[in-house]
């Protein structure tokens, strides 16, 4: 098995040791950091999200591989900056205002990380200027939004109403999702996208670019 | 008939004169209106509901609230559960509620909400950790998981001699997409404390009923292998009805069934009469098994609906 293989196999079976471990051993091979992410990291959760998606693995199996990613990650980033290796998208992502879960939207972070997105993970409680502004300032083109209490969903359309009116509209794509989030819920409040799990909503999120 | 004949008609699948009810709402509107009525049992009073749910008055974090989905846990680490004092199932005020709730409705299905064990070490350590620790300190979480175990039983034991109508096991396993965590592990770390709370209540002749939100379809066999008669709250837009009623329909009743995010919220009065009809048709015929309840229905629902949801139960399902 190859050493990125090898990095792909483990990071599924969330051994973060020796994801980093793999990591550091691959790029002293002189493999390049970026095929280190795309062949390795990438390539062993794109696999976990597709299980997932399928009810092959659970939450916690998607929990332990993301960490391994993120164990992975500490070496690699440093060298995918010097090597001058852009993301391919920037995702403001946060739970909306009045919502403190959190689960969900960080396996949407990882997955979204694990496909190459720069992730501004804003957390909890987030308030809608707290989503503009961060998308402002850091130029990011996609907002992504998670609810998980039918009586914080409504803040979704606050953040996209604030949108518009800084002139956004269509400019920032939103994205949303989270246990009572429908399509057609979407639809009505005018966000530009919506998936029921956090495989797909990096596709979703990829098909914004 | 009273409520608690037509409750446990119900669960064994012989058709009571009507179905039995309940119905669950998002807290604050709940409060309304128990300010109006005047009574904290006001679905019975004021409703006719069939079923009070009660709970023994012991906490893992401390205190007395009994709510372990409630609670407000600070301890995270593992070294801190470990050397936690625990509650004394035999301190008589655990068992306060259940005995207020039992003398003062001696004709109501009582049954008793049981967060399980797993669920307890999921409050103490968060849920954002306990997945990941059934990988990492799987000693601990069974260490854990004994302890609680052993005090819940005591509990468990007392409240059927106690005389409640049902023992009710709670816990989140699945999400609208499915389980959140593997049968295997699901096999490890939940349902053998589970299975020993469950076997209390068997010894005592008390039926079994489990909750779980979300699309539960994989979970259902596990269950029955426990013991369970009823799933809680089987809700429609994850849950396919008729194909439960084929599947497991011969072995478990439904309590719940009903709509908690579009119709009974959304719909016209109308619309409400004919969907507690259509749940009625197809679960609870033709045997009966089935108690009607919703999940937490949202603070807008207008009243004119959940007055159509109760009539209907009350005046319009016959067998
Ligand atoms: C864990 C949990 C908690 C934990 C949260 C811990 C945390 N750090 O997140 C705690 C205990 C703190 C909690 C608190 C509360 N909770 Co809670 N909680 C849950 C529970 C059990 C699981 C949620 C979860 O993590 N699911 C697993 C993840 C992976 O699924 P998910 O979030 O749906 O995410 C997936 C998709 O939706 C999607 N997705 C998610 N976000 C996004 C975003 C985008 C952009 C996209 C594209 C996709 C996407 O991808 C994810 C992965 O596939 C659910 C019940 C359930 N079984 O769902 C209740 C539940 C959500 N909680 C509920 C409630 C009511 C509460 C409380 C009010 C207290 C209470 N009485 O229970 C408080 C509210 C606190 C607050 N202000 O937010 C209700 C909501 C009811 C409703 N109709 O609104 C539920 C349904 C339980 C219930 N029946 O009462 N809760």
């Amino acid at each position: 098995m190859s050493v990125l293989q090898e990095i792909a196999e483990n990071l599924m079976k969330g051994k973060a040791p020796v994801v980093k471990e793999l990591v550091s051993k691959a790029l002293d091979e002189g493999i390049e950091p970026a095929t280190v992410l795309a062949d390795g990291l990438i390539a062993g959760m794109n696999v976990i999200g597709a299980r997932f998606k399928k009810n092959e693995v659970y939450v916690p199996e998607v929990l332990i591989a993301a960490r391994a990613m993120h164990a992975g990650m500490d070496i690699l980033k440093p060298k995918l900056v010097a090597a001058g290796v852009e993301p391919i998208g920037k995702v403001v992502i946060g739970t909306v205002k009045g919502d403190l879960h959190d689960i969900g939207k960080n396996l949407v972070c990882m997955m979204l990380e694990g496909a190459g997105f720069e992730v501004l993970d804003i957390g909890i409680d987030c308030a809608p200027e707290k989503f503009i502004e961060t998308a402002k300032d850091k130029d990011a083109k996609i907002i992504a939004m998670s609810a998980l209490l039918t009586t914080t969903m409504p803040s979704m359309k606050g953040v996209i109403e604030e949108l518009n009116k800084a002139g956004l509209k269509g400019i920032v794509k939103t994205m949303i999702g989270g246990a009572p989030v429908t399509q057609n819920y979407a639809d009505e409040i005018g966000a530009d996208g919506y998936s029921p799990d956090a495989a797909s909503a990096v596709d979703l999120a990829k098909s914004f670019l | 008939m009273t409520s608690k004949e037509r409750f446990l008609k119900a669960l064994n699948h012989q058709k009571p004169d009507r179905p039995p009810f309940n119905f669950w709402m998002d807290r604050p509107l709940m409060q309304k209106y128990e300010n109006e009525i005047g009574h904290r049992h006001w679905r019975v009073t004021h409703f006719g509901a069939d079923v009070i749910e009660t709970f023994p008055l012991i906490n893992f974090s401390g205190g007395t609230d009994a709510n372990a989905w409630d609670a407000h846990v600070e301890i995270k680490s593992w070294d801190e559960i470990d050397n936690l004092s625990l509650p004394d199932p035999n301190n008589p005020k655990v068992y306060d509620l259940i005995k207020k709730d039992l003398d003062e409705f001696p004709d109501t299905a009582v049954i008793l909400d049981m967060i399980t064990p797993w669920g307890h070490v999921t409050t103490l350590r968060s849920y954002e950790n306990v997945y990941m620790d059934m990988y990492d300190e799987p000693e601990r979480f069974h260490a854990a998981s004994r302890k609680f175990t052993d005090i819940l039983k005591v509990v468990t034991e007392r409240a059927c001699e106690m005389g409640i109508t049902a023992l009710y096991l709670m816990e989140d396993l699945a999400d609208r997409n499915g389980l959140t965590i593997s049968p295997p592990m699901i096999e490890e770390f939940v349902l053998p404390y589970a299975a020993e709370l469950s076997e209390i209540a068997q010894k005592h002749n008390i039926p079994v009923m489990f909750h779980s939100d979300g699309n539960v379809g994989d979970l259902l066999d596990m269950l029955t292998n426990i013991g369970v008669q009823a799933v809680n709250p089987m809700q429609p837009h994850l849950n396919n009805a008729s194909e439960f009623k084929k599947k497991h329909g011969d072995k478990l009743a439904v309590y719940g069934g009903l709509d908690n995010c579009y119709i009974i919220p959304d719909g016209t009065p109308e619309e409400v009469r004919e969907h507690v009809l259509d749940v009625f048709n197809v679960i609870g015929k033709p045997d009966g098994a089935l108690i009607f309840s919703t999940h937490d229905i949202p603070e807008y629902t207008p009243k004119e609906n959940v007055e159509a949801l109760i009539s209907t139960i009350k005046n319009k399902c016959f067998y």
